[in-house]
C-alpha cells in the first residue's frame, strides 16, 4: 500500500491469453501469479480471472489475467475477453508445430476483430522439452518481428522466462493505457489496501 | 453452514455414508494429511467432520429403510410378498433385481412419492442400478456391450482422439485409485461416445462426468458399457445439445441463467452486474461437468440423482442452490477477483448435500418448466 508505492503510480492492465489447448496458459498463469507448477493442472473450462500488481520501472501495474480455454469449441466464448485487453499473450508449446500455426490464426483474429490497442506477445511454453523441439526459435521471432509482437520462449514448469515475459509487457504498451482515469484510481487503491492482494514482483 | 438438524427435509431424509481415509503423514509432519472421500476424490473439506459425518450417514440409513418399504410395495402390488430386509439382497442378483424394476409401473417416474425419495437421495448401493433405470437404458445393458465394444473399436478422428489424449492425464489426477488402466477405461468410452455422437467428437470437459461415473460404478463389472450409455442419455434426451461445436446450447442456458437470477437472486444479479460478472464466468464449468469438477462427490452424487429424475431443470436449480447457498460472502465480495475466487472455492466445499438440495428445491420459489423454455426461446433469438 503506501509504502509500497504511490497509488497514483498503479496502472490496470488486462491480459488475456490465448492460444491452443494444453500449451500451457493456465499453468503460466499460476507460474506468475503463484509461483506453482502441478504437471496436472486441470483443462480449462470456459475462462479464469486472476490478478497480480507487479511494479516495472518504478511503476506498479494490477494485472488482470483472463485465462481462456483452448478447445476449439470455445472459440466463441472468447472475443469478450480480448476485445479490450491491453495484451494478448498468445501462448503455443514449442514441441508441437500445429500449436505455432494456431498463433498466426490468433494474431489474425485480434487484427480484424480486436482491438489495434491490444499489443501482442508471444509465447514459446515448455521449453524445458527442448530436446523435442519441433518450432524453430528463428522462425518464431522472425515472425514476431514481421508482425511486431515481443517473442520470448517460457516454461512454467522451471519458471524460466515467465515472469520476464509479464514484466517485459509495460514497455509494449502505447501511452494512453499508461495515462490512468481518475476513478480507476479509487478502485485500485481500494483493492490494494487489503494485506494479501499485495503481490511480489517489486525489486 | 446448515447442520443437520437444521430443516424439516433433513431429519427425514438420508444420504450415504462418506469415510474419512487419511494417507500416512508420518513421512513429514508438517505436510497435512490428504483427505479422501468413500470414493477415492480428494476431500479436503471432510477434515475434523467426523460427527458430521457420521449423523449424515444416520439419516442415509433410515431413508435407504424408506426405499427398501417402497420396494416392498410395489411387489406387495403384484401379489409379490417380501419383506424391507429382503430387498438389498434381490437388488444385488440381476435375476431378481429385473423382477423388483418389473414391479414398478410404467408411470413411476411421474409418482410424487418416488420423486421424494429420490431427493431425499438414492442410496449409494442402489445407484448402479436406480441410475440405469431413471435414464432408460436397462434395455441396452440388457443387450450386453457388443455395440459398446464395436464403437471403441471404430476409427475416430486423430484430432478428436488428440483432445481426448489431452484430457485424461488432467482429470481428476489426483484420484486415490488413478492409474493407466483407469485413464484408458475414460479413454475408451469418451472415444465410443465421439463415435456415437458426432456432431460432437469430443468436447472439452466431458472427461469429468465420464471419469465421474466410472469412479461411482467401480466395482460394477460393465462399468464402461453403463457409464457409456448413461452418458448417452444425458446427451441424448435429458440435456440440451451441450456439447456440440460451438457450445451454443450451453451459453443459452448460461443467459437463461442469468435471466433467472435476475427473478430469484435479484441482489446477487446486480451485484455481478456492477463487477462486470459475465454469466459464463459463473457457471460454464457447473454446466459442461454437470457439476462433478465443482461439488464434493456426495452433494455431485444426489444432483445427479435429480438429474436423472428430473432432467435439465434441475441444472438450474442447483446453479441457483449453490449461489443462494453462498450468497451473502459473495455479496460481501468487493471486487471481480473477489467474487472469482469464491465462485471458483465455494462450490467446492458445498459439503452438505442437505442443504444444498434443500435450498435449491424449496427455497428458490416456483421454477416452471415452461418459464425455462420461454426465456431459452429468447436467448436463442437474441444468440448472435
Ligand atoms: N514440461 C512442461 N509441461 C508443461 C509446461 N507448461 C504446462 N505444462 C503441462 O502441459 C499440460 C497442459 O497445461 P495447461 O496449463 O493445462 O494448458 P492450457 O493451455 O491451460 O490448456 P487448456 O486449459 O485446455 O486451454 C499440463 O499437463 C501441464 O503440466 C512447461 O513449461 N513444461
Ligand atoms: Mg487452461
Amino acid at each position: 500500500m503506501s509504502q509500497l508505492h504511490d497509488v497514483s503510480s498503479i496502472h490496470d492492465c488486462k491480459i488475456v491469453l490465448l492460444g491452443d489447448s494444453g500449451v500451457g496458459k493456465s499453468s503460466l498463469v499460476l507460474r506468475f501469479v503463484n509461483n506453482t507448477f502441478s504437471p496436472w493442472q486441470e483443462s480449462t473450462i470456459g475462462a479464469s480471472f486472476l490478478t497480480k500488481t507487479i511494479v516495472v520501472d518504478d511503476m506498479a501495474y494490477k494485472y488482470q489475467i483472463w485465462d481462456t480455454a483452448g478447445q476449439e469449441k470455445y472459440h466463441t466464448l472468447i472475443p469478450m475477453y480480448y476485445r479490450d485487453a491491453s495484451a494478448a499473450i498468445i501462448v503455443y508449446d514449442i514441441t508441437k508445430p500445429e500449436t505455432f500455426d494456431a498463433v498466426k490464426a490468433w494474431v489474425k483474429e485480434l487484427r480484424t476483430m480486436g482491438s489495434p490497442d491490444t499489443v501482442v506477445a508471444i509465447a514459446g511454453n515448455k521449453c524445458d522439452l527442448a530436446e523435442n523441439r519441433a518450432v524453430a526459435v528463428e522462425s518464431a521471432q522472425a515472425y514476431a518481428d514481421e508482425i511486431g509482437a515481443l517473442f520470448i520462449e517460457t516454461s512454467a514448469k522451471t519458471a524460466e522466462n515467465v515472469p520476464e515475459m509479464f514484466r517485459r509487457i509495460p514497455a509494449m504498451l502505447p501511452a494512453s493505457v499508461t495515462s490512468t482515469k481518475a476513478d480507476d484510481l479509487v478502485l485500485v487503491a481500494a483493492a490494494t489496501d487489503k494485506p494479501n492482494s499485495e503481490s511480489g514482483g517489486c525489486c | 453452514m446448515n447442520m443437520a438438524d437444521a430443516s424439516e427435509a433433513n431429519t427425514e431424509e438420508g444420504i450415504p455414508p462418506i469415510r474419512i481415509q487419511e494417507d500416512d503423514a508420518s513421512e513429514n509432519e508438517s505436510v497435512a494429511p490428504v483427505v479422501y472421500d468413500e470414493y477415492g476424490f480428494v476431500a479436503p473439506y471432510l477434515f475434523g467432520k467426523e460427527f458430521w459425518l457420521h449423523r449424515y450417514r444416520e439419516r442415509q440409513d433410515a431413508h435407504a429403510l424408506k426405499w427398501d418399504k417402497y420396494f416392498v410395495h410395489w411387489a406387495a402390488k403384484t401379489g409379490w410378498h417380501i419383506s424391507p430386509k429382503e430387498v438389498p439382497a434381490l437388488l444385488d442378483d440381476p435375476e431378481t433385481r429385473k423382477k423388483l424394476l418389473a414391479c414398478f409401473p410404467a408411470s413411476i417416474r411421474g409418482h410424487k412419492r418416488y420423486k421424494r425419495l429420490i431427493r431425499g437421495g438414492i442410496p449409494a448401493q442402489y445407484r448402479p442400478i436406480l441410475w440405469p433405470h431413471l435414464a432408460m437404458v436397462d434395455d441396452r445393458l440388457d443387450e450386453g456391450d457388443k455395440y459398446y465394444v464395436k464403437l471403441t473399436q471404430s476409427e475416430l478422428d486423430p484430432e478428436v482422439a488428440s483432445a481426448i489424449e489431452l484430457d485424461l492425464a488432467r482429470t481428476f489426477s489426483n484420484h486415490r485409485d488413478v492409474s493407466p488402466e483407469s485413464r484408458s477405461e475414460v479413454r475408451r468410452v469418451l472415444h465410443a461416445l465421439a463415435v456415437r455422437h458426432q456432431f460432437m467428437g469430443y468436447c472439452q470437459g466431458l472427461s469429468y462426468p465420464t471419469a465421474f461415473i466410472l469412479v461411482i460404478l467401480a466395482s460394477e463389472e460393465d462399468r464402461e458399457n453403463k457409464t457409456f450409455w448413461l452418458i448417452s442419455a444425458l446427451i441424448d434426451r435429458m440435456l440440451p445439445n451441450y456439447y456440440s461445436s460451438d457450445l451454443k446450447h450451453v451459453r443459452i442456458d448460461v443467459a437463461v441463467l442469468g435471466q433467472l437470477c435476475e427473478i430469484h437472486l435479484p441482489k446477487l444479479a446486480r451485484h455481478f452486474k456492477k463487477h462486470e460478472v459475465e454469466w459464463s464466468l459463473v457457471c460454464m464449468e457447473w454446466f459442461m461437468c454437470l457439476f462433478v469438477k465443482s461439488l464434493p462427490t456426495e452433494s455431485s452424487l444426489r444432483v445427479w440423482d435429480l438429474l436423472f429424475s428430473e432432467h435439465s431443470k434441475i441444472i438450474f436449480r442447483i446453479a441457483m442452490g449453490i449461489l443462494k447457498v453462498h450468497h451473502d460472502d459473495i455479496l460481501g465480495a468487493g471486487d471481480l477477483e473477489e467474487i472469482c475466487a469464491l465462485l471458483h472455492g465455494r462450490p467446492r466445499q458445498t459439503f452438505d448435500a442437505d442443504e444444498l438440495i434443500n435450498v435449491a428445491l424449496h427455497q428458490m420459489g416456483r421454477l416452471k418448466t415452461a418459464t425455462i423454455q420461454r426465456l431459452r426461446v429468447r436467448e436463442t433469438a437474441l444468440y448472435n
